[in-house]
């Protein structure tokens, strides 16, 4: 078994897409969020690689060593998901399990539910499968005379880029902090971006590093992405309305395939706008849901804040379809 | 049991869409093609009634009665099944066998496609299921320094509204004629009717390529003409047109689905002399075209096929 994580770059759907993989066994994808990396995976490849799965983590569309196509319209859900099913045509892979976080976790949604054929179970962190809804997203953002939500805030080109850009390190140290199990109280609501004045407190004295995030791991992300720029992470949500219309197609399909949800109690997602009713109607939309995990004391962060339990059970669910399988 | 076509317009996926409909039972969802209407299968409507089913076929997105959005990018694939599984949901259907000729046809296999829970059989009709190719569509298709393939000629919005509208019973008239079996053999058909010239465009073509009868064949009436030319004069043709203004959109969008086949079961049905079946590729597509299209007889005796692992969804069938 090979004992440290390997990269490489292949052409998957038309743009060059790096990878970290490790291990060898039944195949699984790791699909990062915003604004990540395959970093985010780097506890859970060595786990599951231990374990004896082939595992997989690209920097998606947009990230790190990964193209970044210029055009928006090129950051659709589509994209994303064409991007994954070329990726196990690239990989040579039949089948393989698909995790996600945060963003990626709508992707891993989208793909088991668009290719049962390829993508054979789903791990959803953060993010739960949600019911197409009736009307167009960003209508339903909540928004006020002072202030907005922030996709709302991320969908004009340039506006949000001009602010993480300069402010990487902050990101992810005091920002990634914020969304954490350890942050502290909240001084104003969650999500929301004041129309005036300075959207974000960059300069609020940075907290002390937790024992989950290391000097080294905000270098490696603030290098990457100062780098990079947001602008590609930032054009995933430029797509949302985009993305509605074209799941039209969608509505009402359920997830047939085995799935597994794990989020962190503290996760300020599970307290966006209609988040705790479409946790509770997950079962009748994913009937194949074996179990919802909720992390005491857990933020959003989960493969970091986590690391252990999270690879523990991403590890005992896909042992389960073993077991499942030979039955 | 009635037979006889009602109409009606519902709402689905965000548009207001015009549905003629008969008969009572298992739904069957018709679609029609470029540049046709409901109207294209009034004779299946009530034939498809007394057989005892609940045939709908609606305008589709852009055409006749039914909404034309303006943006072009309204008019992908997915908007098209988006508003057939929105249909279903008006019609309280649980699933429906879909069928579509000519452009219906690819609405209809990807519909089966993307929805094998909702459309639990498919026929297409005219235009087989197409595993999506390696590289954008337009970048494929033939071109010389002459002449352009006609869905290369409708990029470019206006051009071929323009040409079509000036005078359009001619059009649809002359068009009904000149893609049938009825066309004398003698005016070119195959893939060099497929070509327009740079210079001139379509008008250019259709001195060449384009028969206005004087007397139509029995199986198309001047009242049947009437009816198409009086609904294009109305809404014009752009809505049509704007759906080959998404190939490469579509193209892009179905990545997804590389590699993807058609589970349910399917039935294809053409013309030996469709010009559809010169097509570049579909020689390679459908390798055994000549000896499964002997004739488009009304009657056919199709099992449901299943797929191959190594065949799309569309499998040869003898019509007798």
């Amino acid at each position: 078994m090979r004992t440290d994580v390997t990269h490489r770059i292949v052409e998957t759907n038309g743009i060059r897409m790096h990878l970290a993989e490790m291990g060898t066994g039944p195949l699984v994808l790791l699909c990062h969020g915003f604004p990540e990396l395959w970093y985010s995976w780097r506890h859970q490849l060595r786990a599951l690689a231990e374990a004896g799965f082939r595992v997989v983590a690209p920097d998606m569309r947009g990230y790190g060593q990964t193209d970044r196509p210029e055009a928006i319209d090129q950051y659709t859900l589509f994209h994303m998901l064409g991007d994954i099913v070329g990726l196990l045509d690239a990989l040579g892979a039949e089948q393989s399990v698909i995790a996600g976080h945060d963003w990626g976790a709508t992707v891993a949604w989208h793909a088991v539910q668009l290719r049962p054929d390829r993508f054979r179970a789903v791990i959803g962190l953060s993010v739960p499968f949600r019911a197409r809804g009736s009307a167009r997203p960003t209508t339903l953002m909540p928004q006020t005379d002072d202030a907005m939500w922030y996709q709302l805030y991320f969908q004009e080109p340039g506006v949000a880029e001009a602010e993480y850009d300069r402010n990487a390190r902050v990101v992810f140290h005091a920002g990634k902090i914020s969304i954490s199990g350890n942050a502290l109280p909240a001084t104003r609501p969650f999500g929301m971006v004041p129309r005036h004045g300075r959207p974000f407190r960059w300069d609020a004295p940075a907290p002390p590093l937790p024992a989950w995030l290391s000097e080294a791991d905000v270098d490696f992300y603030t290098a990457e992405f100062t780098r990079t720029g947001f602008r590609g992470g930032l054009n995933w949500y430029r797509n949302v309305d985009r993305n509605w219309e074209l799941l039209a197609p969608f509505h009402g399909l359920k997830v047939s395939v085995p799935a597994l949800y794990i989020a962190g109690d503290r996760d300020p997602v599970l307290k966006f706008p209609g988040m705790d009713r479409h946790i509770a109607d997950m079962a009748k939309l994913v009937p194949q849901l074996r179990d919802t995990i909720m992390l005491p004391g857990c933020g959003h962060i989960t493969q970091e804040e986590r690391a252990g339990e999270v690879s523990a059970a991403m590890i005992g669910f896909m042992r389960g379809l073993a077991t499942e399988r030979a039955a | 049991m009635s037979s006889e076509v009602t109409h009606r317009t519902v709402e689905t996926n965000g548009i207001r869409m015009h549905l003629a409909g008969a008969g009572a039972g298992p739904l069957v969802v018709l679609c029609h093609g470029c540049p046709e209407l409901w109207y294209s299968w009034r004779h299946q409507l009530p034939a498809l009634a007394e057989a005892g089913f609940h045939a709908v076929a609606p305008d589709m997105r852009g055409y006749g009665r039914t909404d034309r959005p303006e943006a072009i990018d309204q008019y992908t694939l997915f908007h098209l099944v988006g508003d057939m599984v929105g249909l279903l949901d008006v019609l309280e259907a649980e699933n429906a066998v879909i069928v579509g000729n000519d452009w219906g046809a690819s609405v209809a296999w990807h519909a089966a496609l993307m929805r094998p829970d909702r459309f639990r059989g498919v026929i297409g009709l005219s235009v087989p299921f197409r595993l999506r190719g390696q590289v954008r569509p337009t970048a494929v298709m033939p071109q010389t320094e002459d002449a352009v393939f006609y869905q290369l000629y409708y990029q470019t919005p206006g051009v071929a509204e323009a040409e079509f509208e000036h005078d359009v019973r001619r059009f649809i008239r002359g068009n009904l004629y000149s893609i049938s079996g009825d066309m004398p053999a003698r005016e070119a058909r195959g893939a060099a009717a497929l070509m327009v010239p740079r210079k001139g465009g379509l008008l250019a073509r259709w001195a060449t390529h384009f028969v206005n009868p004087a007397v139509l064949p029995p199986w198309v009436s001047e009242n049947d003409v009437d009816f198409c030319a009086n609904e294009f004069a109305r809404t014009g043709f752009r809505g049509a047109i704007n759906w080959y203004r998404n190939i490469d959109r579509n193209w892009a969008l179905l990545a997804p689905y590389a590699g993807a086949r058609v589970t349910v079961p399917a039935l294809y049905i053409a013309g030996d002399r469709d010009p559809v079946v010169s097509f570049p590729g579909m020689d390679r597509l459908i390798p055994n075209l000549a000896d499964f299209v002997h004739s488009c007889a009304p009657r056919s005796c199709c099992p449901a096929v299943a797929t191959g692992p190594s065949r799309s969804a569309q499998r040869r069938s003898t019509l007798q």
